[in-house]
C-alpha cells in the first residue's frame, strides 16, 4: 500500500465510527421511549436515563470530533513518529463514543419502558475491543516518517565480524536528578500517607471523609511517581547477536528488546528528551520510540516498518558500531 | 564493554575473553568499580559454556583486577585501576631497552623506524 492508500483507509476507519452511529440513529430514532436509559450496572439493570435525541447528538459529536482530529493528525502528518499512536488514541475514543450511543439506541430500540431496557458490561468489553482492534489497526496503518539513520551505516560497517565470531556489547547509563527526585517523591508521598494515618488516629477528622480521601490518593500517586521515576533512573543495554536489549532500575523485568532482523542500522547521538517525548519509557515521540533515563549519548534504532528506537546509553558508539557490524554479518550470512 | 570471540581462533574462548576485559581496562572503557554482566547472561550472549566465561572470570580474579561475590557478580578492582599505569610504565622500559640495543647497533632513530615498519609494515 502505498502512504496514500494508507492515509485514505485510516481516515476511513476514524470518520466510519460517527458515520455508523448516525445511521443507527437514522433507523432506530422512530421507535425509542423518551427517556433512553443511557446507563447500566453491571447485572444489565439501567441505572442512568437522558432524552434520546441530546444523548445521541452529544456523543455522535464528539465521536465526530475525534474522527475529524485524527484524521488531520495522519493528514499533516506534522506529529511525524506520534502520528500513530496519536490516531490510534483517537479512533479508540471515536469508536468507544459511536459504540457506546450505537449499543444505547439498539438496547432502546421499541422497548415501551426505559427500565426494560438490557446492556451490561458484556455490551462494554465488545465496544473497548472493538475500539482496541480500530486503534491498533490505525496505529500500524499511519505512514511512519523515513528514518533519520543513514542504512549505509551497514555496508560500510567500522567493523566486520569474521564468519563464526560471536560478540556482546553492554553498557548501562544512569541519572542521580531522576533518582533523588524519585526518593524525595516517595518521601513526600509516605509523609502524606503518616499525616493521614495520623490524624485518623487522632480522630481529628472522622475516618472517610472527602479530605482524609482525596489527601490519601494524592500520597499514593506521589509515591507511584516517585517509585516510577526511580525505576526510570538507571538503564542497562545489551548488543548481542539476537538483537538489542535493554533494562531499566536493574530489575529482569520487563525487559525492552529489538531483536536484531527489525533493525536496519544504528547511530549514536545525543539524545534529546523532548525530541522523543521525555523520560523513561516512550511510545510516539515525535521521532519515534525511546528508553531515556538523562539527556546525553544514546543508541538510535532505524527499525524496518517502524519510527526509529532510542536508547540513552553511555558509550553509544561502540553499541551503535557492533549492531552495524551484526545487521551486516546477519544480511552477508543470508546472501551466501 | 565489548567482547568477541572467535572459535576459529587459536587462542582459547576463556583466554580471550579475559584478553578483551584485561584491554578495555588498559584503555580506559572499564574502571574501577564498574560491575561486569553475571557470567551466565555473557555465555548466552556469546554463545559459550557458562564455565568458559567463569575461568575468564577467576583467571582475572588471580591477577587482583576482578572481584567475584556471591550475590554482587564480578566488580573491577580498585588495583585494576593502576593497570593502564603498569602497562604504559612496561612499555616505556621496553622502548628505553629498545632504544638501547639500537645505540649499540649504532642505527639512529630514522633507521630504528625503518627497523620497526620492516618487522610491521
Amino acid at each position: 500500500m502505498t502512504p496514500l492508500q494508507r492515509r485514505a483507509l485510516v481516515v476511513l476507519l476514524l470518520v466510519l465510527a460517527p458515520v455508523a452511529a448516525l445511521v443507527v440513529w437514522l433507523a432506530t430514532h422512530d421507535a425509542l421511549p423518551d427517556p433512553i436509559a443511557t446507563h447500566w450496572q453491571l447485572d444489565g439493570d439501567p441505572d442512568g436515563f437522558t432524552s434520546p435525541g441530546g444523548f445521541a447528538a452529544g456523543m455522535i459529536a464528539v465521536s465526530a470530533a475525534m474522527a475529524v482530529l485524527g484524521s488531520v493528525v495522519v493528514t499533516i502528518g506534522s506529529f511525524r513518529a506520534g502520528s500513530g499512536p496519536i490516531a490510534g488514541v483517537l479512533a479508540w475514543t471515536a469508536w468507544v463514543f459511536a459504540g457506546g450511543v450505537g449499543d444505547a439506541l439498539l438496547s432502546a430500540h421499541g422497548v415501551a419502558d426505559a427500565h426494560d431496557a438490557r446492556s451490561g458490561w458484556s455490551h462494554s468489553v465488545v465496544v473497548i475491543v472493538i475500539g482496541l482492534v480500530v486503534a491498533l489497526a490505525v496505529w500500524r496503518l499511519t505512514p511512519i516518517p523515513p528514518s533519520s539513520i543513514d542504512a549505509a551505516a551497514v555496508a560500510e560497517p567500522s567493523y566486520r565480524l569474521s564468519p563464526g565470531e560471536r560478540a556482546v556489547w553492554v553498557g548501562s547509563a544512569s541519572s542521580r536528578p531522576l533518582l533523588r527526585t524519585g526518593m524525595v517523591l516517595v518521601g513526600v508521598g509516605t509523609l502524606g500517607l503518616a499525616v493521614v494515618a495520623l490524624v485518623t488516629v487522632l480522630g481529628v477528622v472522622s475516618p472517610g471523609t472527602s479530605t482524609d480521601g482525596s489527601v490519601l490518593i494524592s500520597a499514593l500517586v506521589v509515591i507511584v511517581v516517585g517509585l516510577a521515576a526511580a525505576w526510570c533512573h538507571s538503564i542497562t543495554v545489551r548488543v548481542d547477536a539476537t538483537g538489542v536489549t535493554a533494562r531499566l532500575g536493574g530489575v529482569p523485568w520487563p525487559r525492552f528488546r529489538v531483536p536484531l532482523e527489525r533493525i536496519e542500522a544504528a547511530r549514536a547521538e545525543l539524545v534529546e528528551p523532548m525530541q522523543w517525548g521525555g523520560w523513561g519509557y516512550r511510545v510516539g515521540g515525535r521521532r519515534g520510540s525511546a528508553l531515556v533515563v538523562r539527556k546525553g549519548q544514546g543508541i538510535v534504532l532505524a527499525r524496518h516498518g517502524r519510527p526509529d528506537f532510542a536508547i540513552t546509553v553511555d558509550d553509544a558508539e561502540r553499541a551503535a558500531e557492533l549492531v552495524n557490524a551484526l545487521v551486516s554479518a546477519r544480511l552477508s550470512a543470508r546472501a551466501t | 564493554m565489548l567482547i568477541r570471540v572467535d572459535p576459529a581462533s587459536p587462542t582459547g574462548l576463556a583466554e580471550q575473553i579475559a584478553g578483551q576485559i584485561r584491554g578495555q581496562l588498559a584503555d580506559g572503557t572499564l574502571a574501577p568499580g564498574d560491575r561486569l554482566p553475571p557470567a551466565r547472561d555473557l555465555a548466552h550472549s556469546l554463545d559459550v559454556n557458562m564455565h568458559t566465561v567463569l575461568r575468564a572470570y577467576a583467571a582475572l580474579r588471580d591477577e587482583g583486577l576482578l572481584e567475584l561475590r556471591r550475590g554482587r557478580g564480578a566488580q573491577i578492582t580498585q588495583a585494576a585501576g593502576e593497570l593502564p599505569t603498569t602497562l604504559a610504565a612496561r612499555l616505556h622500559e621496553q622502548i628505553r631497552a629498545l632504544l638501547g640495543a639500537a645505540a649499540e647497533l649504532g642505527l639512529t632513530r630514522e633507521q630504528l623506524l625503518a627497523e620497526i615498519r620492516k618487522v610491521t609494515p
